[in-house]
Formats: structure tokens, C-alpha cells, sequence
């Protein structure tokens, strides 16, 4: 798994290890890792430097800290886009749109 | 000297209903106002403001604004920005409404409660709609309005937008006199400058709300889930998109046949009847070679226009459209646009003009303008009678691999080309500018499915009919008689030898054309017809009918066109026009839409040149390749 994620942040060459959120079992966890049908908790975005605005824009569609997500199905190939209800609703998300949500576990207290 | 500009509002209350997209603002609208407003299952349908009369109890009326929807007050794109200009009082032309009729989906409060607060903070006077309610039952979700009015200190009324009589509760609210006088308790929990803080604020506010009514559990669609399994499948669900595709092309054919006949039918005889009814006079030609034979060619092709409706209606009012972006987003990300650009493009295929105007909702410029740049290559209604007539014309009527038309084969090919021309267009876009190569947005919502309505199909259906009548009846006609004019005057020197059209202005004017378009196999009837073509598509078609009916001598017969072209083109000839048909650049209205939407001359003009060029070259090489195979 460890070795997944750093192959992906290897590609994307940006650094999204995040300090801050060690105190969960999976802490550094993001909507484009999570595996089909489980159940996550948004722990926050994480902004990226290229687009500053898609923070703010995600956060508007609903992934706001605690609120649960699942991925519902992936694109082919290469699993992008993926489709991601959160809350109620239903959207699909380029995956590396995906990658800037930090997740927790779901028991975690939101 | 500064232009002071002065704006005059019609009188009568404003009313704007505002909410997230897809929560069901227009058909709300469309009850309230008793308008036919285009709904649609998918988010931003709607792109401008629109405007109705709603007509009160109590004998007055309010003015009634229908806005684009949107997720949040700070824009994105710009059918958003339309909202908050409305909103804060900018938008040119109209006043801040009096009051905000706030249409929440009652399925998702936890989303659409959010806008509801920071419209509260703007101030103005406010209502909340709950839109859906019915759905909202159903799923088992029990909202008492007067908790929830109690809660966001704001009046609540429960609407269901898709029923006769759903909004009697609003409309028994507005017709209170007192609501304009109302004022609310108006205390911000939180109000931050910084857009983050203000919806992370707002979402604990809603959360906070939805615990104490007992409404946070999650309670999704579970019938939208088990359909998204099998339509979203990494490999099931584009096959099925392929299917559904090929299927509608099938029966664009083998479904219209018997009304084509009829309508056929109908031509041939009132030509016939008006033959032996009328004396021979100078305007019995006019009238059965220019109205009967030009309209009647035309107009025939209504059902294929309607069977193709009939679909996109479908695929519309269901939801699945958005889920078709979804399955083709990586294909539109290999050429440097985003599943976002598909709805505008489908639009196309009815027309270029209402898919242009989509482009609204692509939050990217830059995406935006190359959507708006290959919308024309989508095939629109308006080329359907041209492929059509062409096709019957030369490509027999067999089946191949097993029972498939090759007729619609060949359509689907003929539309398939308009496909990858725009994908080969935006590729080269995409790796001649560097901003094309960024990695575009999505974000883009997947409604829960609905079963179409038959009543809202009926109605998509009949303004179809109506708009094509209309166009029939209005520039169709007025061209195909101006042609008759031009093709029938000067009248022949005496003594001519040759067919009376070739003295006439239209016969020099064809044959003046010819010369630029005979090295694509065109001779100087088709180079004519393409002139009335530039504004609408399928003149081309009454113009052929038009020309050939002066041309043949004496032989005052509606209908024949199709034997005639067969017999005097060559194979090369039509697959070289076919060619055309797919690229050319042949409507004004859409290069006018085009001025507007993109506020210059540049990118019309941009359009026109490209589109020509394409469609030149390309046709060169279908007429050449023809010739060399012997087709010619």
C-alpha cells in the first residue's frame, strides 16, 4: 500500500504527506486511493499550488471535514475519472481532483 | 462625456428563485408561469435568466426571475455569475429582486441548505422552497417545515414541481401581502471574509440544523445505485453507451419510413391537384415548383427530426447524460477537454446554437472557447434532410452483417466523422497552445435517475415541431421563393437553346460558383443551392428541388428530386457534397451566436476560416480518392 501511494506521488511529483494527520489509522489516505464501496470521513482538502481555487470549489460541492464519502466507481483506463457520492450527492471527479481530499477513518470523531 | 444609462423596471414585485443546479428551479418556473422552459435532468440546464408572470389570488402579480443554479454565491462560471450579478443587484437591465424564493431539493438538505444561508446573509427578503418533497417522503425522509423554518428563522413551504398544483403552497404564500413588509431575524452565526471558513462555517450551522430535525442520516437512492453499477462499469457501461448510440441511428431510418411516406404522399398530391386546378400562369410555378416541391422536400423529413428528439429527450430526462460525460471524459481528456465540454457538444446535435450557449457552464475560458470552436462539426437537425436525401439517393437500401441498414451505417459514419473532425480540431488545439496540455476540472454532479414523463417528452416533442414548422414556414419559404425568382428571371432570349434557369441570375450566379467548387465535384446546381443554404441548412435541399424542378422541362412533379439527382451525379459528386455537408461552416445564425456568446469578430471569423478550409480539403480528397476508385 505504502509503496502505491509513493509511486503515485512520485508521478505527480508533489509532496502530499501531511503531518498533521497522524492521529488516525490511515492517516495519510486520500479520495484517490480509497478502495471501491468503503466508507471514509473527509478530514480536510489539501490545497494545491496549481490551482488554488479547486479547494474551494470542492469544499462548495460538499467534501467538507467530517462528512462521509465513498467511491463508487472508477473510469477505465486508468481509473480516472472516479464517482464519489459525498453526503447525498453523487459527482464524478478527475482523480487528480481526487487526490487533494485527505480522508480519515469513518469511526473517527468529526 | 459619460453615457448615464437609465433603466426603466416593468412594475410588479421581483421574485428570483435561486438554488443549486438540478434542484428543480425551471420546472418550478414553468408551473408557476405556465411557460415551456427546456428541464432536463443534468445540472445547468438553464444558462440565462429567464423571465414570467405570475399571476395571484388575489388578482396582481409578481414578475418571476428563473436563474442558472448554482452551488455556492461565489462563481465559478459564467451561467453562476448571471445568478450573483441578479443577486447583488448588477445585473444590467433588472432590479435586486424583492424577494429570493430559495427552491431547495428536499432530498439533499445538507448540500442545498448551505446557499440557503448565505443567501440569507445578502439580506434580502427570503422563502424557502422545499422542492421534492414527494421524492422526499418516499425515501422515507419526514421534514416538518415548521421546525425547519423555526431553524433557519426564515418561512419554509413544501413544493413538488413535477405535479399539477404542486406549488399552491407557494403561491398561496406570495399572494399574502404581508410578505413584502416581513422582516426576519437576521443574525449571522458566522460571517468571515475568507471563502473557506465562511462554507466550513456554514456546514456546521446546516449540520448543527439537520441533527436537532432528526434528518442527518444519510438516506441515498438505493435503485440510482444498483443502475449506476451496471452503467458506470469500467466495461460494461461504455459498451451500453455504444449500443444505446447505435441504436438511435437504426431507428432514425427504419422508424421513419412509413411517415416519410405519408408525407411524401401528401406533397405529390396537393402538386398534382394544384397542376390540374390552376391555369398555366407564371405563379403556378412558383407555387409547384417553389413551395410545394421546396417546402414539401423538406418537411418530409420532420419524423427523422423527431425520432432523433424523441432519444435526447430520453437520455435527457433520465440523468444519463451525465453519466455518458463520465464514461467519455477520458477520451475528451486525450484531446485536452473535460467531460464538461460533452453536454454543450450533444446539444449540438440538435442544434449548434442552443450547444454554443451550454458552453456557459464550462468554468475553464480556455476549454469554453475550443467547445464553442467544434460545437459546428457536431451534425445538427438541419443536415439531417441533406445526409438523408443523399443517402437514398446513392447508398442502397441493404442489410449487411447480419440485418444491419447500410443506410444507417452510413449515417452513423457521416456523424461519426463530424466526431473525430471536432476531436482532431481540439487535439491540435491542445498541443499547439501549452494550456491545453493543463489538467481540466470535472466536478461534475450525476443526478439520480428519473423515469421520463411522457407529458414533458409530449411537450419537448411538440415545440420541436413547432420551432421546425416555423422555420419552414418563415426563412425556409421566403428563401426557396427568392430562388424561384432568381432561377426563373431573366426569362430565356428567344431562340434559347438551352434550359430556360441557365439565362437567368441564379444560373449565372451557379455558374460563376462552379468554378470554385468544381475541383470538389460540384456542378452549378448544387454550388447554387449551397447559397440559401448559409442560412438554413436544409434550404439546400428545397433549393435542389427548386432548381431541378425549372430545370426539367416541363415536368411539374414535386418529389422527383431524389431520381434525378441519382441519375445526373456522379457517386464521387455526392460523396464529395456528403464531405462537405460534415465540415462546412453553412450557417449564419451559428457564427452569429457565435459573435455573441464570445463578445467579438474574432472567433466567428476564426470558425468560418477553419471550418472551410476543412471542409474544401476534405471534400477534395473524398472527390479525388472517388474519381481515382472509379466512382466517378
Amino acid at each position: 500500500m505504502n509503496f502505491y501511494r509513493g509511486q503515485i506521488a512520485f508521478k505527480r511529483g508533489i509532496q502530499f504527506f501531511d503531518v498533521t494527520s497522524t492521529r488516525h489509522t490511515h492517516p495519510n489516505m486520500n479520495l484517490a486511493e480509497a478502495p471501491l464501496n468503503t466508507t471514509w470521513r473527509v478530514l480536510r482538502i489539501s490545497p494545491t499550488e496549481d490551482s488554488p481555487e479547486r479547494a474551494h470549489h470542492l469544499e462548495e460541492i460538499g467534501f467538507l471535514p467530517g462528512e462521509l464519502v465513498c467511491v463508487l466507481a472508477h473510469g477505465f483506463p486508468g481509473q480516472d475519472p472516479l464517482v464519489v457520492r459525498v453526503g447525498l450527492s453523487t459527482f464524478a471527479l478527475r482523480r487528480d481532483e481526487a487526490l487533494s481530499v485527505l480522508l480519515e477513518t469513518k469511526d473517527a470523531d468529526a | 462625456m459619460r453615457e448615464v444609462k437609465v433603466h426603466i423596471h416593468p412594475t410588479g414585485p421581483l421574485v428570483a428563485l435561486v438554488g443549486n443546479p438540478n434542484c428543480g428551479k425551471t420546472t418550478l418556473f414553468n408551473l408557476l408561469t405556465g411557460s415551456h422552459q427546456k428541464v432536463a435532468n443534468y445540472a445547468g440546464v438553464t444558462v440565462e435568466r429567464k423571465e414570467g408572470k405570475v399571476h395571484l389570488a388575489n388578482g396582481k402579480f409578481i414578475r418571476l426571475l428563473d436563474l442558472p443554479g448554482t452551488y455556492s454565491l461565489y462563481p465559478r462560471s459564467q451561467d453562476e455569475r448571471v445568478t450573483c450579478n441578479v443577486l447583488a443587484g448588477q445585473a444590467i437591465g433588472e432590479k435586486r429582486p424583492d424577494l429570493v424564493a430559495c427552491v431547495v431539493d428536499a432530498t439533499n438538505l445538507r448540500r442545498n441548505l448551505r446557499l440557503v444561508l448565505a443567501v440569507k446573509r445578502l439580506g434580502i427578503p427570503a422563502v424557502v422552497v422545499l422542492n421534492m418533497s414527494d421524492v422526499a417522503a418516499r425515501r422515507g425522509l419526514t421534514i416538518d417545515p415548521a421546525a425547519l423554518s423555526a431553524e433557519l428563522g426564515l418561512p419554509v413551504v413544501t413544493s413538488v414541481g413535477v405535479k399539477t398544483g404542486g406549488a399552491e403552497a407557494l403561491l398561496a404564500w406570495l399572494s399574502q401581502d404581508t410578505w413584502r413588509e416581513q422582516t426576519y431575524s437576521f443574525e449571522p452565526a458566522v460571517e468571515s471574509d475568507n471563502e473557506s471558513q465562511q462554507t466550513g462555517a456554514d456546514h456546521q450551522v446546516v449540520q448543527g440544523i439537520l441533527k436537532r430535525l432528526n434528518l442527518d442520516q444519510l438516506v441515498p437512492d438505493v435503485l440510482s445505485d444498483r443502475l449506476d453499477r451496471v452503467l458506470l462499469h469500467p466495461v460494461v457501461g461504455p459498451m451500453i453507451l455504444t449500443v444505446v448510440l447505435f441504436l438511435i441511428f437504426q431507428a432514425l431510418f427504419s422508424w421513419a419510413t412509413a411517415p416519410m411516406e405519408i408525407i411524401k404522399g401528401i406533397t405529390e398530391w396537393s402538386a398534382n391537384q394544384a397542376l390540374a386546378a390552376l391555369p398555366d400562369a407564371w405563379w403556378r410555378s412558383l407555387l409547384i415548383d417553389g413551395v410545394i416541391a421546396g417546402l414539401g422536400g423538406i418537411v418530409v423529413f420532420l419524423p427523422q427530426i423527431l425520432i432523433l428528439f424523441f432519444f435526447i429527450l430520453i437520455l435527457e430526462e433520465t440523468g444519463y447524460l451525465p453519466r455518458a460525460a463520465f464514461l467519455l471524459d477520458r477520451i475528451m481528456g486525450s484531446v485536452g477537454l473535460s467531460g464538461r465540454s460533452f453536454i454543450p457538444l450533444l446539444s449540438s446535435f440538435a442544434c449548434a446554437i442552443p450547444g454554443i450557449m451550454a458552453a456557459r457552464t464550462i468554468p475553464n475560458a480556455r476549454d469554453r472557447m475550443v467547445t464553442i470552436l467544434i460545437a459546428p462539426l457536431m451534425t445538427c437537425s438541419a443536415r439531417l434532410p441533406v445526409y438523408t436525401l443523399l443517402i437514398s439517393a446513392f447508398i442502397p437500401n441493404i442489410r449487411v452483417w447480419g440485418g444491419l441498414a447500410l443506410q444507417g451505417l452510413v449515417m452513423f459514419a457521416l456523424y461519426l466523422a463530424g466526431i473525430v473532425g471536432a476531436m482532431v480540431v481540439a487535439w491540435l488545439l491542445k498541443i499547439m497552445t501549452s494550456s491545453g496540455r493543463l489538467v481540466r476540472p470535472l466536478m461534475m454532479e450525476l443526478p439520480t435517475y428519473h423515469l421520463p414523463t411522457v407529458r414533458n417528452i409530449a411537450i419537448g416533442l411538440w415545440q420541436r415541431v413547432k420551432i421546425f414548422m416555423r422555420r419552414v414556414g418563415g426563412i425556409i419559404l421566403v428563401l426557396t421563393i427568392a430562388l424561384w425568382f432568381l432561377a426563373s428571371f431573366p426569362a430565356p432570349p428567344e431562340g434559347a437553346t438551352r434550359q430556360a434557369i441557365e439565362y437567368s441570375m441564379a444560373g449565372w450566379l451557379g455558374h460563376w460558383l462552379a468554378m470554385v467548387f468544381e475541383p470538389i465535384g460540384f456542378n452549378w446546381q448544387i454550388s447554387l443551392a449551397l447559397v440559401p443554404g448559409m442560412a438554413a441548412r436544409e434550404v439546400v435541399v428545397s433549393a435542389l428541388g427548386t432548381v431541378y424542378a425549372l430545370s426539367s422541362a416541363g415536368e411539374h412533379t414535386a418529389e422527383m428530386i431524389t431520381p434525378i439527382i441519382a441519375q445526373q451525379w456522379s457517386t464521387a459528386t455526392a460523396l464529395s457534397l456528403l464531405t462537405w455537408f460534415v465540415f462546412a461552416p453553412q450557417c449564419l445564425s451559428t457564427l452569429a451566436t457565435i459573435k455573441r456568446e464570445t463578445g467579438g469578430w474574432r472567433m466567428p471569423l476564426i470558425t468560418a476560416g477553419y471550418l472551410f478550409a476543412l471542409a474544401y480539403g476534405a471534400s477534395f480528397v473524398v472527390y479525388r480518392c472517388a474519381v481515382w476508385v472509379g466512382l466517378g
